[in-house]
C-alpha cells in the first residue's frame, strides 16, 4: 500500500462525516471535546495496535497475508454497513468528562474497521505509519465535530462517499493479500 | 442515569467485539499449522513412498492403482496419466541419487512401452480399450527424458522423439492441446480439453526439446506456454486459474517466462499456490474446522500442490519475478513437507491392516488411497528436500549451500550428462 492509500485509508475508515452525526446537536464545546479527547485516545490506541500487531498474528499462528485477507474482508462489511445502513442516529454524549472514552472513542473512533485496518497497516508499514494515518483520521474527525451539522443529508453523502472509498480500498487488500507469494 | 447508559453501551459493544472477534478467528484467520519438519525427515518419507511404488508393482510393470485398507479391497481400474506419473517420480528420485528405484521404474516403463500405438510417424501411450490421452504420453516422455538423465542411456530417443511427435500433433495453432486423439477419425478430438492433460504435454515438450536439442519441440512448448497463460482460463471455460502443477514444472524447465504476459502469470501461479498451502495448513480435520474448512486435502492434492510450489520455487532460479519470493517459496515448501510427513502412513501404523505393505508409506484420505497419491507427493518431497536444505543455509550462513540447487531433472540440457544431487 502506498502513501497516498495508507493517508486515504486512515481518513476513510474512521469516517469522520459518520462520527460528527453520532455526536448529535450537543453543544460545539461538548462535542470538540469529546472529539479531542476520543482523537488522542484512538491515536494511542492505534500506536498500541501497531505495536502489537507483529506479535500478535505471531501468536495466533497466522501468516500475515491471511491476516490481511481476513482483516480487509471486515474493513470492507464495515464500510458496506455504513453504505447500506440508514442514516446514523446520534449517541448519548452525558456531558461527563468520560464521553470521549464512552462513545467517542469506543465505539465511535475505533469500530472493527479501524482496529483491524491499524493493525494491517501495523504488520505491513510499522508502528509510525499506522501512528501518521490513525492521526490523520483522528484530526479530520475532530474537526468535523466542531462543525455545525447543518444539512444532514450532506454528512450522510460524505459518510457514505467515504464508506465506498472503504470498500474499494478493502478489497484491493483482499487482492493484495491473495496476490502475495 | 446517565452513567449506567454508558456502562451498558459499553458493556454491549464488548459483547459484540468479543463475539466478532471469535467469529473472526474461526471463520476468517484459523491458526496456520506447519508442523515443523527435517531434512533427515523427508528422506524417510521419500523412501517410504518410492518403496510403496516399488513394492506394490506387478510382473507387468502395472502399479497397485487404489486400495482400501480397512475392507482390504484392491481395485482393479487404472488411469494411464497416473501410471507414467508414478513412473517420472521414481526416474526423478533415481536421478536425486535414490538408484534402487531403477527396477521398478524400468519395470513401469516396460509397462508403458508394451503398450505404444504406433501411428505414422508418432508413438502414443494407450490401450485399446482406452481413449488415447494426451496426458499419457506427455508424462511417459518425461519418464523417458528422466530416465535419461538418470542413466545417460540414450537407446530409447526415437521413442522419446516420436512420443513427442504425437505431442506436437495433437498441437492447435492456438497453443491448446485437446484432451484426445479419436481413433475414428484418426484426428484429435476438437473441443475437449483436461484440466491438466495440458500442462502435461506442455512439460513433456519442454523436456524432449532441451533434451534431445529439437528446437521444434521447445518452440511447440513455448506455444502452449504462452497459451496456458492468456488465453486458457477464458478458451476452456475456468472460472478461475487451474492450479496447474504441470505448468509449473513446465516453465521451470522452460527456463522460465518469454514475455510480460507470462511472467504475470507465473507470478499470480504461484501467489494462488502460496494461498492454497495457508488454507490446506488450516485443516484439521477436527471440530469446527472440518465444517468451516473442509476436510484435508487428498495425499495428491497436497502433493500437486507441492509440486506446484516446487516448480515455482525451482523456477525463481531463472524467473526474475519470483526472485525475491524464493524464501517465502521454501518456507511454503517446508509447510508443505511438514504435512506431507504427518499425515504419511509409517510402518508400525501400517502393521495394524492386513497388508501391510499397501498401507506402509502411502497417503490415506477415508481409508483409500491411489497411486497418484504416491506419485505426487514424492515428486514434491524431492524438491521439498533441497527447500530445506536451502533454508537451513539462511541460517547458518553457509554460502555454498545457499547457492541455486543442483537439477533433480526438472530442467535438463541438451544431451546432457547423467547428473546427482548430492547436499
Amino acid at each position: 500500500m502506498n502513501t497516498i492509500s495508507l493517508v486515504t485509508l486512515g481518513i476513510a475508515v474512521v469516517n469522520a462525516p459518520s462520527v460528527r452525526l453520532r455526536l448529535g446537536a450537543r453543544a460545539a464545546g461538548v462535542r470538540s471535546r469529546a472529539a479531542l479527547g476520543g482523537g488522542v485516545v484512538a491515536m494511542v490506541a492505534a500506536v498500541l495496535l501497531g505495536l502489537v500487531a507483529h506479535p500478535l498474528i505471531d501468536g495466533l499462528d497466522v501468516a500475515p497475508e491471511t491476516f490481511r485477507v481476513a482483516a480487509a474482508m471486515i474493513v470492507t462489511l464495515s464500510g458496506l454497513v455504513v453504505i447500506a445502513s440508514p442514516a446514523p442516529s446520534p449517541e448519548h454524549l452525558s456531558g461527563r468528562r468520560s464521553d470521549f472514552l464512552v462513545p467517542v472513542a469506543y465505539p465511535l473512533l475505533l469500530g472493527p474497521g479501524p482496529v483491524l485496518a491499524w493493525l494491517v497497516v501495523g504488520v505491513d508499514h510499522g508502528v509510525w505509519r499506522t501512528a501518521v494515518a490513525a492521526g490523520l483520521g483522528s484530526a479530520v474527525a475532530v474537526i468535523c465535530a466542531g462543525l455545525p451539522e447543518g444539512r444532514r443529508s450532506g454528512w450522510v453523502g460524505a459518510a457514505r462517499l467515504l464508506a465506498a472509498v472503504v470498500v474499494v480500498l478493502g478489497v484491493a487488500m483482499v487482492i493484495d493479500g491473495v496476490r502475495e507469494v | 442515569m446517565a452513567r449506567s447508559w454508558t456502562r451498558r453501551r459499553a458493556a454491549a459493544h464488548l459483547g459484540a467485539w468479543l463475539i466478532g472477534a471469535a467469529i473472526f478467528r474461526v471463520a476468517l484467520a484459523p491458526a496456520e499449522i506447519c508442523p515443523p519438519v527435517t531434512v533427515s525427515q523427508v528422506d524417510e518419507a521419500i523412501d517410504a513412498a518410492a518403496t510403496w511404488a516399488s513394492t506394490n508393482i506387478d510382473d507387468d510393470g502395472r502399479f497397485l492403482y487404489r486400495y482400501d485398507r480397512v475392507n482390504d479391497t484392491v481395485s482393479r481400474s487404472y488411469n494411464l496419466p497416473r501410471h507414467a506419473g508414478m513412473s517420472t517420480a521414481l526416474y526423478q528420485a533415481v536421478v536425486a541419487g535414490h538408484e534402487h528405484y531403477l527396477p521398478a521404474a524400468e519395470a513401469s516403463l516396460q509397462y508403458m512401452l508394451d503398450r505404444l500405438l504406433e501411428h505414422d510417424d508418432w508413438v502414443a501411450f494407450a490401450t485399446p480399450d482406452r481413449p488415447v490421452k494426451l496426458g499419457s504420453t506427455g508424462l511417459m516422455v518425461a519418464a523417458l527424458v528422466h530416465r535419461r538423465q538418470a542413466t545417460g542411456d540414450q537407446s530409447l530417443d526415437d521413442v522419446i522423439r516420436q512420443a513427442a511427435n504425437f505431442l506436437v500433433q495433437q498441437q492447435e495453432p492456438s497453443g491448446a492441446m485437446p484432451a484426445f486423439w479419436d481413433r475414428e477419425t484418426e484426428r484429435p478430438t476438437v473441443g475437449v480439453y483436461g484440466a491438466f492433460g495440458t500442462g502435461e504435454a506442455m512439460w513433456g515438450l519442454a523436456l524432449a526439446g532441451l533434451a534431445l536439442g529439437e528446437e521444434e519441440f521447445v518452440a511447440a512448448a513455448r506455444r502452449t506456454a504462452a497459451y496456458v497463460a492468456v488465453h486458457r482460463r477464458i478458451a476452456e471455460g475456468h472460472e478461475l486459474r487451474l492450479p496447474d502443477h504441470w505448468a509449473a514444472y513446465a516453465f521451470d524447465t522452460l527456463g522460465g517466462s518469454a514475455d510480460a504476459d507470462e511472467a504475470r502469470y507465473v507470478q499470480l501461479l504461484a501467489a494462488d499456490f502460496a494461498v492454497m498451502t495457508r488454507v490446506e495448513s488450516t485443516r484439521t480435520n477436527e471440530g469446527l474446522r472440518r465444517y468451516l474448512r473442509w476436510g484435508q486435502a487428498l495425499g495428491a492434492g497436497l502433493g500437486a500442490l507441492g509440486e506446484g510450489v516446487a516448480g515455482m520455487y525451482r523456477l525463481s532460479n531463472t524467473e526474475p519475478v519470483l526472485l525475491d519470493d524464493r524464501v517465502a517459496l521454501a518456507e511454503h515448501l517446508s509447510c508443505i513437507g511438514g504435512m506431507l510427513v504427518e499425515r504419511q502412513t509409517t510402518a508400525a501404523e501400517a502393521a495394524a491392516y492386513a497388508r501391510p505393505e499397501m498401507v506402509a508409506g502411502a497417503w490415506f484420505r477415508d481409508d483409500v488411497t491411489q497411486v497418484d497419491d504416491q506419485q505426487h507427493t514424492l515428486s514434491a518431497l524431492l524438491t521439498i528436500r533441497e527447500a530445506l536444505i536451502f533454508l537451513e543455509s539462511l541460517e547458518s550462513g553457509d554460502d555454498q549451500l545457499a547457492a541455486p540447487p543442483a537439477s533433480t531433472g526438472w530442467t535438463v540440457t541438451a544431451d546432457a550428462a547423467p547428473r546427482r544431487y548430492r547436499p
